[in-house]
């Protein structure tokens, strides 16, 4: 094809930079929020692989005890039955850093064993000797990142403290961070297993056996022999398996991130859409005199598409790289999110995926055609004799465009219907919120039309002829107003929607918050997250809080991993008196019937998400790995609880004592005397807390507080992608109706000429603006709480389990629209003091 | 003996647009045969039925009835691709708006017919504009000429590629009467040296005088005057 063609498109583009601009900004944006969450994504397993490389080498499986420990004598026979297996033993806890106030991963390994491990050719990650560690006792390495953050080097020393003792370990050597050869990964010290030993006192026990196993048949020989000889008590876990469950856990998290991305790419295609239709409405001059030439229609075609791919391949790149920047900025927020609620892991550095960056490229093209081609295929049906005949393009007629955007109405919403009634994913509720936008979308020229007809009766017909003329012309020019009003509308009613969810979830989370602390004060390690054990209350110290004056009563919890059904999941053993059993709230099942079989029988109650998850309702049976061997258990109850998504099982202490033989406690729940105040129970328990202990008291009132900060900071991200897709699309909408008013200027020379005053002209102008943005509004109200409806109730159920109540907020609702409004306003006041200041006679001539 | 054929044949063409009762009908039954190298104006008022003839003849419409031929190919029956590739070959177009590409050079604008037959050779298109007295002028914007400078560029384009048949649309409507003089000269000069036939559509009575013969529309229907 003559390059003359592309030239002469080209340079059009050229002319009208900000017009291109625009473009390129909707789909870099779109692309850049893409790369920013996959990359993050990417970053954040890549730490967490570099993490499970340090800790756990060349190992294929480990093996655990009942308590998180192993007897030394148990590593000892099996080292002695499996000579071929090369096994290790490791002790993996966290410490606390007293004189840094935190707390700390320390790896304790054997450095002979270890070597064994990872002998096959692949070198062991560590790039010193590790030998060295044996050599002197009370050594320990870490990597520069964090002796940096410790500010401690090579040769000093650093005290760590586990059950009240502390002990001051040597830095032998520092070595490079996890994505270095050799290095290892933030926050953590590594010691040999003697030193482990000492530090945490536990010297008969190691911390679990890592085994590697090439052949399949031996994984299964020591799995018989653990059957055999050990009745079940300990387990052999398949790493390359786990590892993959926990990253699997991420994946609803990760999917409403990637949906959020989707919005942003979909607002950038709207962006394109809109762009395209007004590049080809300004060069139908252009178009009609290459046609009149012999320019065949599908050479309009391919230019168009060229065109738009190589807008969309510049906007990509850009997009790429704002996505990098983007995914540096995001890095710590994803970070605290996944170890708030994930995974314990040290994300400092963002990995750059090519694949990553790949797909979005083709992602980001693939877009900008999808949404050129409308426009592009409207571009061939220019006439060369429209040219001659000084027509223009004439646009569809009214009565056509209402009839196609009904139609599309209908069969989006029920296909919407359709997909999420028939289908249970979470994605067929994404796929469902997207039909039911596209839907409303396509219904904006039609609300443009009776909207603009009923405002015109509203006023009247003599006194706000401006207005009238306003609201006479955007009607008529409906197929080149209804995008951009259909953008805004969707960039509202996400803004609205996903609000309406956050609202709700954290509504619902403080309601259940409220609920379930019923107690005064809470004592409880302060090394215990949600993914580590620390070291047990003594029943001891529970009697002593039990027999102070101040304390009416007490309920205790104890926390561990459990196997079920060949994964790990929280069980959580309570002693509850009578004000903590009405903290739970349930959702199936009848607390009168509950808590009478709660203490003597072999039942338990799951939480929302996990009976979702497992397919699990009351009466049904889980299989619970005992320290007797797997037993039965009868589910009684589903209760309301937000602290996970993964879910977790709840039994009373007494049954949890028949099956285990674990001592102590992770939490005490302290409930006052009536007659004292809060203050004084608090001093009083104080009191009897040792100075050296890791026991942290907590009242109610700061409990709800972290917690709500923990939802805070995992809504955070929403909120920043949401703001970001929001304002930009803001801002691409504002430049197109921009552009639509500026296309104007003939016609408002016109007015002018014919007698418009500048006044009248600025009315007319933000009249038509201004219904462009209560049309948007008034969508995306209805809109916007659809989103919020299938949010909560399909999506959120679907992808955690978690159901909450809706609440709807004027406020939020008031707010976004006013935004929308004054978003069209804005986009109004430039074009209507041009109109204002245009000279009748240039406005003339140039006609 | 080969008869060659006309340069441009119309047989019975009728052109009528609009539905059942609001159908107007602007050419009714016209039969027209001109001989190749013939220079013929085109007289009558605006809204006459001008321009519907040079779009039929044009082969960017097509006739309610009847059938248009041009050096003997049937463009009535053509469909749209083989029409645009007709327009490509063998017609050059003026217009009264001179209809230049804005983003285009002067050099560009006129190489852009032969570019579209598939020739990338400049020099028949510097050639022209050279004959044109353009040549200094052949990297300007188009849009940057003067009204009369503006429709040199468009005659150089519509002949660069040597069509048989080229069609003016009232090509001095926008310009004052020495330049619209100087134009008419410049496009006869050219058509009658190449042998071209020239069909041109014009309200200016001054035209009449290049003209080999000239046709009126008067009740829908082409008349010699």
């Amino acid at each position: 094809m003559a390059p003359l063609v592309y030239v002469a498109f080209s340079r059009h583009l050229t002319k009208h930079p900000w017009q291109l601009g625009l473009a390129l900004l909707g789909i870099a944006v779109g692309v850049a929020v893409i790369v920013a969450i996959r990359l993050t994504q990417h970053s954040a397993f890549e730490a967490f692989d570099a993490a499970t490389r340090t800790t756990v080498g060349q190992a294929s499986h480990r093996l655990v005890g009942p308590n998180g420990q192993v007897n030394n004598e148990i590593y000892q026979r099996f080292a002695l039955a499996f000579p071929a297996i090369p096994m290790t033993p490791v002790i993996n806890r966290r410490v606390t850093l007293p004189n840094h106030a935190r707390t700390i991963e320390l790896l304790g390994i054997d450095p002979i064993s270890r070597t064994e491990i990872g002998s096959d050719g692949r070198t062991e990650r560590m790039s010193f000797d590790p030998g060295e560690l044996i050599a002197e006792p009370y050594t320990a390495v870490v990597n520069q990142t964090t002796a940096a953050e410790l500010g401690v080097q090579e040769g000093s020393s650093i005290t760590v403290r586990s059950g009240g003792t502390a002990t001051s370990l040597k830095i032998i050597a520092l070595l490079p961070q996890a994505h270095s050869p050799g290095g290892i990964v933030n926050g953590l010290i590594v010691v040999d297993i003697a030193t482990a030993q000492e530090v945490l006192q536990i010297y008969q026990d190691i911390g679990h056996i890592d085994f590697r196993i090439d052949d399949p048949k031996m994984a299964n020989q020591l799995g018989q022999a653990l059957t055999t000889d050990y009745a079940s008590t300990l387990q052999l876990i398949d790493l390359a398996a786990q590892s993959l469950n926990i990253k699997r856990m991420t994946a609803a998290f990760y999917s409403n991130l990637n949906a959020l991305s989707l919005m942003a790419l979909l607002v950038g295609m709207f962006l394109i859409y809109n762009t395209e239709t007004f590049l080809v409405l300004q060069r139908r001059d252009i178009l009609g005199r290459l046609r009149a030439l012999g320019v065949s229609r599908r050479q309009i075609l391919i230019s168009i598409l060229l065109e738009s791919s190589c807008i969309g391949a510049i906007g990509s790149l850009g997009g790429i790289i704002f996505g990098i920047f983007l995914a540096n900025g995001l890095l710590g927020i994803v970070s605290t999110t996944i170890n708030d609620l994930y995974f314990k892991t040290s994300i400092d550095t963002l990995s750059i995926a090519p694949v990553t960056l790949l797909v979005s490229f083709v992602a980001g093209i693939g877009a900008t055609l999808f949404a050129a081609l409308v426009p592009a295929v409207h571009a061939t049906r220019i006439e060369p004799t429209l040219v001659l005949n000084r027509n223009g393009l004439r646009p569809l007629s009214i009565r056509r465009v209402c009839l196609i955007t009904g139609i599309l109405f209908i069969l989006c919403n029920l296909l919407a219907w359709l997909v999420l009634e028939y289908s249970q994913t979470p994605n067929a509720g994404f796929a469902g919120i997207s039909l039911v936008v596209f839907g409303f979308a396509a219904i904006c020229p039609l609300a443009i039309v009776a909207l603009s007809a009923a405002a015109r009766w509203l006023l009247g017909s003599r006194r706000f002829l401006p207005e009238r003329h306003g609201l006479r012309t955007v009607s008529v020019a409906v197929n080149r107003t209804g995008t951009a009003t259909a953008a805004l509308m969707i960039a509202t009613a996400a803004s609205i929607g996903i609000g309406i969810m956050v609202t709700s979830f954290r509504a619902s989370v403080t309601d259940w918050l409220d609920s379930a602390l019923r107690a005064d004060l809470y004592i409880a390690d302060a090394q215990f997250d949600n993914q580590s054990e620390g070291s047990k209350i003594a029943p001891e110290f529970v009697e002593h809080i039990e027999s102070l004056a101040a304390v009416n009563a007490t309920s205790t919890v104890l926390r561990r991993q459990v196997t079920t059904a060949g994964s790990t999941v929280r069980l959580s053993a309570y002693r509850l008196n009578d004000v903590a059993r009405k903290g739970f709230s349930f959702k199936v099942g009848d607390a009168d019937s509950i808590w009478p079989q709660w203490q003597d029988h072999d039942v338990v109650i799951v939480t929302e998400p996990y009976a979702y998850h497992q397919g699990l309702t009351v009466n049904d049976d889980i299989r619970i790995q005992t320290e007797a061997g797997e037993r039965s258990f009868r589910i009684i109850g589903v209760y309301l609880d937000y602290a996970s998504e993964r879910g977790s099982i709840s039994i009373s202490r007494s049954t949890y004592d028949r099956h285990w033989q674990t001592v102590g406690y992770d939490g005490i729940g302290v409930y006052a005397d009536p007659a004292v105040a809060l203050g004084d129970l608090m001093q009083a328990v104080a009191a009897t807390i040792d100075e050296d202990s890791n026991l942290a008291i907590n009242t109610a009132t700061e409990l709800k507080r972290t917690s709500l900060e923990v939802f805070d900071r995992t809504f955070l991200i929403t909120e920043l992608l949401r703001a970001i897709a929001v304002t930009v699309s803001f801002i691409g909408i504002l430049g197109a109706l921009l552009a639509q008013q500026l296309e104007r200027t003939q016609e408002y020379g016109i007015l002018r000429a014919i007698g418009f005053t500048n006044p009248e002209m600025r009315r007319t102008v933000l009249t038509q603006t201004s219904l462009l943005g209560i049309t948007a509004a008034v969508i995306a109200i209805p809109v916007g709480i659809l989103m919020a409806v299938i949010l909560i109730d399909v999506i959120n159920p679907r992808s955690f389990g978690w159901t909450m109540l809706m609440e709807i907020s004027p406020a939020l609702i008031t707010k976004s629209c006013a935004i929308a409004l004054l978003a069209a306003l804005c986009a109004g006041f430039y074009p209507s003091y041009r109109a204002a200041r245009i000279e009748p006679a240039d406005a003339m001539r140039y006609e | 003996m080969h008869r060659v054929p006309p340069a441009v044949s119309l047989l019975r063409v009728s052109k009528s647009y609009g539905r059942a009762s609001t159908e107007q009908h602007v050419l009714v039954n016209v039969d027209l045969t001109i001989k190749r190298g013939e220079f013929i104006v085109v007289l009558g008022r605006s809204g006459s039925g001008k321009s519907t003839l040079l779009n039929l003849l044009g082969a960017m419409d097509r006739p309610t009835s009847g059938h248009i031929q041009i050096d003997g190919t049937d463009i009535s029956g053509l469909e749209e691709g083989k029409r645009t590739k007709f327009r490509r070959t063998a017609l050059g177009f003026i217009f009264q708006a001179y209809n230049l590409i804005p983003t285009l050079s002067v050099l560009e604008n006129v190489q852009l017919p032969l570019a579209l037959n598939g020739i990338f050779d400049d020099a028949p298109a510097l050639q022209l504009l050279e004959d044109l007295a353009l040549a200094h002028k052949a990297n300007a914007w188009a849009e940057d000429l003067s009204g009369g400078e503006q429709q040199r560029v468009a005659i150089a384009r519509a002949l660069v590629h040597s069509p048989s048949l080229i069609l003016a649309d009232e090509p001095t409507g926008n310009l004052d009467i020495e330049t619209g003089r100087e134009i008419i000269h410049l496009i006869d000069d050219l058509a009658r040296r190449s042998g071209q036939t020239l069909i041109m559509a014009t309200h200016s009575q001054e035209v009449i005088g290049y003209a080999d013969r000239v046709l009126t529309i008067r009740d829908r229907k082409l008349v010699e005057v």
